[in-house]
């Protein structure tokens, strides 16, 4: 998919190039844990990712680009990226055998990522159901999961990730919600190694836990973060009529619940915006 | 076979578009029939080693032909969402009477934007598609038939 919105070649945005010497150093006693591969161009890394796991892969490897020219998020959806001012990574996690069915993966990996960001001095971060990182109510970072397949006896994931880290004034990705970035939302913006690397320590520790216990001990933290609680939303998927309601709160496996007419709803999937009153 | 499991499976054929569906499970064998333009189903129960019926009308007040050899079902790996194409408008993976292979991607399941593409686990004909696009599907339910 073209991406309209590169900014190839505004060096100013750049700062410290991605490099997994120093992605390493700055993961320390977790280092071992991550194959890093650092690639200078990809279409999408979880495309790319995947292609690796069915190749065979390693668990916990991870593909970071420095430029994305087809990134991909929910649906065929494009995720803009900026060469030099956005991370994107992906990151393949093979799940032991006995782990819960995944469905409240992706809720629990927004609370990891928001984790993360916390650490780096990024402050009152909220997640949009289902896991979407909003920043003042724009975004900052999104994340795509998808599932491979192959013999591996546990769910496979492969983890999308991408952080709006110094964006051009002139950004504008026409999407639904405006976009924030870490240079506007941290007090000191780190480095793209650095955050990488806290990011990836704070999946890894949060996976671990995620193969143990499922969704349950992420739920308090994901209800904590929600963006809009309480408020009029409007979710618009593409085979059935918008829901408009007050957002109540997620089951016990994420699945997010609005309060509207004839009721509780529960739903699984599709676009949350907040109402705007006329 | 318990009649708790035989009650689901009933469950399971009854809210499916399948119209029979035959699960061996040691020695025992269940085959379960649905008559097109009702919801009634009858079921029965035979040693795995007995030949299977012809189609199981006896009691059906207006039988209607069932096939034979129900084909292999490809079921839901999880409670979700169903779509037949990777993003709106495109092209669906899979159509009806095309010829699919082990490993070819045939839908995507989604739940809260975890997106699982399920690939067919056999070669054949595909002969049904049980769900329609968009629709919530459940664990284990049967997606398509191939033969």
């Amino acid at each position: 998919m073209d991406n309209e919105f590169m900014f190839i070649g505004d060096r100013s945005l750049a700062g410290e190039a991605l490099d997994a010497d120093r992605i390493r150093a700055a993961l320390g006693a977790a280092a071992g844990r991550f194959q890093i591969l650092v690639r200078e161009r990809c279409v999408s890394t979880n495309t790319e990712l995947r292609e690796l796991a069915e190749a065979g892969a390693s668990h916990a490897s991870v593909l970071v680009c420095e430029e994305q020219t087809g990134g991909r998020g929910r649906r065929g959806r494009p995720w803009h990226s900026v060469r030099g001012g956005s991370l994107t990574f992906s990151l393949l996690w093979r799940f032991p055998a006995a782990t819960p069915a995944p469905v409240g993966l992706s809720l629990a990996i927004g609370v990891a990522v928001a984790r993360a960001l916390d650490d780096l001095g990024v402050a009152g971060l909220k997640l949009k159901w289902p896991n979407d990182v909003l920043h003042c109510g724009r975004k900052l970072a999104g994340i795509l999961v998808e599932l491979a397949s192959g013999t591996h006896p546990g769910p496979v994931a492969v983890i999308g990730v991408g952080v709006n880290v110094a964006l051009p004034r002139d950004f504008d990705p026409s999407g639904t919600i405006e976009a924030t970035d870490i240079a506007g939302a941290a007090a000191r913006r780190p480095s793209r190694n650095r955050l990488l690397a806290e990011l990836l320590r704070s999946l890894g520790r949060d996976l671990d836990r995620y193969s143990a216990e499922g969704f349950a001990p992420f739920r308090s933290d994901w209800v904590r973060r929600a963006a809009w609680m309480g408020e009029r939303v409007r979710l618009v998927s593409e085979f059935a009529a918008p829901l408009e309601g007050r957002l109540v709160g997620i089951d016990p496996d994420g699945a997010l619940l609005v309060l509207g007419e004839g009721g509780v709803h529960r739903l699984a999937s599709g676009e949350l915006s907040l109402r705007r009153l006329l | 076979m318990d009649l708790r499991k035989l009650k689901k499976l009933i469950d399971l054929v009854q809210e499916s578009g399948i119209s029979e569906l035959e699960v061996t499970e040691g020695e025992e064998r269940v085959r379960i029939a649905k008559y097109a333009g009702t919801a009634h189903t009858a079921a029965s129960v035979l040693p795995a080693s007995a030949p299977v019926p012809a189609p199981a009308a006896a009691a059906a007040p207006a039988p209607v032909p069932v096939q034979e050899a129900p084909g292999h079902v490809v079921k839901s790996p999880m409670v979700g969402t169903f779509y037949r194409s990777a993003a709106p408008g495109e092209k669906p993976f899979v159509e009806l009477g095309q010829v699919v292979e082990s490993g070819q991607t045939l839908c995507i399941i989604e739940a809260m934007k975890l997106m699982n593409e399920i690939e067919s686990d056999a070669s054949g004909t595909l002969k049904a598609i049980l769900v329609e696009n968009g629709q919530p599907v459940e664990f284990g339910q049967p997606l398509f038939v191939i033969e």
